[in-house]
């Protein structure tokens, strides 16, 4: 996807994602019913599993990206990784922020070292240290693969994350819209969440299309990239940072 | 002299003066323990106000910080946008020195 391509539809997809959260937001307000054990406290849900599902998402596509860069050595999908791992960061950092302010009503405490949560922090770490990685290797081509195995290997925390609710003995809730047995949610909570879900989803792929294209944009309109591009190899110069 | 100056003026205000500490003394004597008391039940309410707004303030907090995060990238992608701008302009005055 070209930059200027992209650009377009990331203003779309964020004003779409800016219209679905402020509904949201008007929800959790004045429609969605206070939940009978946890009190208000309950409506962070709204905003802490939508991020959740979003740092997932963004650092799955990372990882893919990743992957695909190391396969073809394409800068377009290195491009792709750095925005969809900022992204994650992003949205990880509003999970671990959100969680803990929940987890101080509802367990008395801001953080337990529970297996769900210290993973998801392990899985945040890592992907600090993708872009850790990238800028402490003096050969940016070096740097960029070594940090693609790092987003690959990252991922991979991803599924056992998932699971580890049920693998391990866990304090954090079980899942309650993905079971067997179908969502063990009222409908109106399911259908907020459903809308935010939706709107955190559009509001990360808006930024990540005007991210990605700044990337590619800073990548190649320099200077040194032009004049890399005269060079008798065709490579523009610092392509692959 | 100055004494002398002010004699009539205290021997004037001292009986309202006197009825004055002596009505100050029976409110205390007499209301203390109700005002305490009553200072004690605004404080246990305040308290648990406070109690009851908390989980409020961790709600706002969370979707304040969700705000706060997201604008920051929106402002990070909007500087390299504009450094990126900068770069086309450079590009540009390279490609056409005129």
């Amino acid at each position: 996807m070209k930059p200027r391509s992209a650009a377009p539809w990331g203003f779309r997809l964020v004003a779409a994602g800016v219209a679905a959260v402020l509904a949201v937001h008007w929800m959790v307000a004045f429609w969605v019913p206070t939940e009978a054990s946890m009190g208000v406290v309950q409506r962070i849900f709204y905003v802490h599993v939508p991020a959740a599902w979003t740092t997932f998402l963004a650092f799955g596509l990372a990882a893919l990206a990743s992957a695909a860069d190391l396969w073809l050595d394409d800068e377009r999908a290195d491009a792709a990784a750095v925005a969809a791992a900022e992204g994650g960061l992003v949205f990880g950092a509003i999970m671990l922020t959100s969680g803990p302010l929940w987890a101080k009503i509802a367990w008395g405490a801001y953080w337990e070292w529970d297996p769900r949560l210290t993973l998801t922090l392990v899985l945040w770490f890592t992907y600090v240290g993708y872009f850790l990685v990238r800028g402490s290797v003096p050969d940016p081509r070096k740097g960029r693969r070594l940090a693609a195995v790092v987003a690959v290997v990252g991922a991979l925390n991803i599924p056992l994350i998932h699971v580890s609710v049920s693998w391990f003995r866990s304090i954090h809730p079980d899942a309650v819209v993905i079971k067997p047995e179908g969502p063990t949610l009222h409908p109106d909570m399911l259908t907020t969440l459903l809308v935010s879900l939706a709107g955190f989803t559009l509001l990360f792929l808006g930024l990540f299309c005007l991210r990605y294209s700044v990337e590619l944009m800073s990548r190649r309109r320099t200077p040194a990239a032009v004049a890399g591009a005269d060079s008798p190899t065709g490579a523009p110069a610092g392509a692959s940072s | 002299m100055i004494r002398r100056a002010f004699l009539p003026l205290a021997r004037l205000l001292l009986p309202g003066l006197r009825a004055g500490a002596v009505a100050l003394v029976a409110l205390v004597v007499l209301a203390g323990p109700g005002a305490a008391a009553g200072t004690e039940e605004l404080a246990l309410q305040a308290e648990a106000g406070r109690g009851a707004l908390r989980p409020y303030v961790h709600v706002f907090a969370a979707y304040g910080v969700a705000w706060a995060l997201i604008l920051v990238w929106v402002w990070r992608i909007a500087r390299g946008l504009k450094r990126a701008g900068k770069g086309i302009e450079g590009v540009g005055s390279l490609a056409d020195p005129k």
